[in-house]
């Protein structure tokens, strides 16, 4: 009863009138750049992160929250439309939707497509409401051994899960980290790392460097990308043509409740997210005997179970996010970033000392859902618009806005230039194949991970035994070993099982 | 693969001098243990993470030989080039002009678009610049030493 409480006096937050305009503005925005091929999640969040810098704490986060899920519901329609996927994680839906819409079905797809959002993303909510203070009432009993080991978990299980190359994970990680020691200790309140200069006293500006990293980095790459032909399926499209009939909702039921409990459930381990969610309930799916037509040829399932999971993962990521202060993808790390940003410290003791605000977010993630639905609903028209921007002008466009929110959000021309230098880093990190998320991940969990490193090392007087001594931190540094070691593993596996055929 | 620079080595070496850089600063500048209070100094903690990632360098120096080579768009230097002059235009005539100046040459010599789409797409960005950062979220713009002269 006391969640349910708890919920109800989150609404109270959410549901005022500048908090349903942050999250209906964020819900619109979100909608657009999820739909936009080549702009995706990571690069939207980033981009739109100093829109946040005008309003409170709450309504901020609560529009970036928006913004983070309402990228959901946008993917599906590039992938449906144009064989596209706007996100990583909308790449399952493609392989069904499209097939529908070449049938003359574009509207069925995308109703099937955003009802599987709306449910799934429900599924997960409910699953975030319950789970999510259990899993902060877990993490009150982590002392600071706990809390390391965690970290190392936490930093390997993005970086190496989702890289493959360990070393290369690794060097980004640990670079992502050195950035973040430059400024003021935390420890002894002197500088380090400033090589003189004044403005890194207060250390690197997160904004300013995700902007450039992943937004600004995106247009160099947008450069070397070949132009999108306009091969839109349907040049016309309304809301009438999207009717559903009573046979798709019940051919809809079993993967959207299946796939958004599950999507839930991945989204709460770190490093797996929408993505791998999406995959995971389209593979379940495709074996399932009871689908009517076979996925991969325009099946209401495929699509269902797709756009269910990703919505699931998306809203479940907010627990590990909300109770841990861990982040499930480079997407979430960005959101932490802005958390962080705001004087907020997610971990265990958010859920006791800022019930308002976690509660509120949580709330305003079902008012999203809700608006979300109906604004993608209502928005086809104009989607239909963007998605086939060339990429011509999106070079130019995402440059202006890259340096109007770096600038925006330091107020500064030192901004600009910490954007600019992000931009290039980023784009040499991808062409060096160094992904970007690790090291953004990296620099918001360095600071926690330091703090507990060392209170840690000052209870033990210097002893490493105490990360083994305690069970939990045994079971976290086992769980980093295994990570560590999972993707060579994995090469052995398969080198042997290659081998053997 | 003739032609191609292959620059793949550079990146680790890069990390690999950084690494050093902060260990050398790490133990030099900052210390690592305080015996007194048995408890860590402000080095430490970069010491740990740089040595380790020297040690990741050193695995991906000797990887890098194995890759495919590294090459760069052409047109990432017309991009750098641009960023580069906005950044100093701001200082003289502004961010918004210096934007607005980059936007439409852009789209017109490097896009080659009609002066229709120019128009449009111009004037659409630069709606939602003013109305969504100058007057929602009033961000003064910096005005440049010649507006500033002028005004």
């Amino acid at each position: 009863m006391d969640t349910l409480s708890y919920l109800f006096s989150g609404f109270q937050t959410a549901l005022t009138f500048q908090n349903i305009g942050a999250a209906a503005i964020g819900a619109i925005l979100g909608i657009i750049v999820g739909a936009m091929p080549g702009i995706g999640s990571l690069v939207g969040v980033a981009l739109l992160l100093p829109l946040t810098y005008a309003f409170n704490p709450t309504t901020a986060i609560i529009m970036l929250g928006a913004i983070y899920y309402a990228n959901m519901f946008g993917g599906a329609f590039s992938s449906i439309l144009i064989n596209v996927p706007g996100d990583a994680p909308a790449i399952m839906t493609a392989l069904d939707g499209y097939p529908l819409a070449r049938k003359g079905k574009p509207g069925k797809a995308l109703m099937v497509a955003n009802m599987s959002s709306f449910l799934g993303g429900l599924l997960g909510m409910i699953v975030l409401t319950f789970f999510g203070p259990a899993l902060a009432q877990f993490g009150l009993k982590f002392g600071p051994a706990e809390m390391t080991t965690l970290m190392l978990v936490a930093l390997s299980s993005i970086s190496w899960l989702i890289e493959g190359n360990v070393m290369k994970g690794l060097a980004v990680t640990c670079i992502g980290i050195l950035i973040a020691t430059i400024g003021i200790s935390t420890n002894t309140g002197e500088a380090r790392y400033t090589f003189g200069v004044l403005h890194l006293l207060s250390g690197v500006n997160f904004i300013p460097l995700v902007v450039g990293f992943i937004g600004m980095a995106q247009v160099f790459n947008l450069l070397g990308q070949q132009e999108r032909g306009n091969d839109l399926v349907v040049k016309k499209l309304s809301i009438a043509d999207c009717k559903l009939n009573k046979e798709d909702f019940s051919r809809m039921g079993a993967p959207v409740v299946r796939s958004g409990l599950l999507g839930s459930v991945i989204g709460f381990i770190p490093g797996a997210g929408a993505t791998m969610a999406s995959i995971v309930s389209y593979t379940i799916q495709k074996k399932s005997k009871r689908n009517k037509e076979k996925l991969g040829t325009g099946a209401i399932e495929g699509i269902a179970a797709s756009e269910a999971a990703n919505n699931g993962a998306a809203a479940g990521a907010f627990g590990p996010l909300l109770a841990l202060g861990i982040p499930g993808s480079g997407t979430t790390a960005v959101l932490l970033g802005g958390l962080m940003m705001w004087g907020l410290q997610p971990g265990p003791r958010l859920f006791t000392d800022s019930p308002d605000f976690a509660w509120g977010l949580i709330s305003s993630l079902y008012v999203s859902n809700i608006i979300a639905l109906l604004l993608a609903l209502l928005m086809i028209p104009l989607i239909m618009k963007v998605i086939c921007i060339p990429n011509r002008i999106l070079i130019p466009t995402i440059t202006v806005i890259c340096f109007v929110g770096a600038y925006a959000s330091t107020t500064s021309m030192w901004g600009v230039l910490i954007m600019i230098i992000g931009g290039i880093m980023g784009y040499i990190f991808q062409r060096f194949g160094y992904s970007a998320s690790p090291m953004l991940l990296a620099t918001i969990l360095s600071v926690t991970f330091e703090v507990n490193l060392r209170r840690a090392l000052n209870i033990s007087g210097g002893s490493l035994s105490i990360f083994v001594t305690k069970p939990l931190s045994l079971i976290f540094l086992l769980i980093f070993v295994a990570l560590l070691f999972s993707p060579v593993i994995k090469k052995a596996y398969r080198k042997a099982k290659a081998q053997k055929a | 693969m003739k032609g191609k620079i292959k620059l793949n080595v550079l990146f680790p070496v890069v990390t690999a001098v950084l690494s050093v850089v902060w260990i050398y600063k790490g133990l030099m500048e900052y210390g690592l243990w305080d015996a007194a209070s048995t408890s860590p100094k402000d080095g430490l903690f970069p010491c740990i993470i740089a040595a380790v990632l020297l040690l990741a360098s050193i695995f991906n120096i000797i990887g890098s030989f194995k890759e495919e080579p590294v090459t760069f768009e052409r047109n990432a230097w017309y991009l750098l080039g641009a960023l580069v002059l906005m950044y100093y235009a701001t200082e003289f005539i502004g961010m918004l002009p210096s934007l607005f100046i980059f936007y439409v040459l852009w789209l017109k010599l490097y896009a080659k678009e009609n002066w229709k789409n120019t128009i449009i797409a111009t004037v659409a960005m630069f709606v939602i610049i003013y109305f969504g950062f100058q007057v929602g979220l009033k961000i003064r713009f910096p005005m440049g030493s010649l507006f500033q002269m002028l005004g």
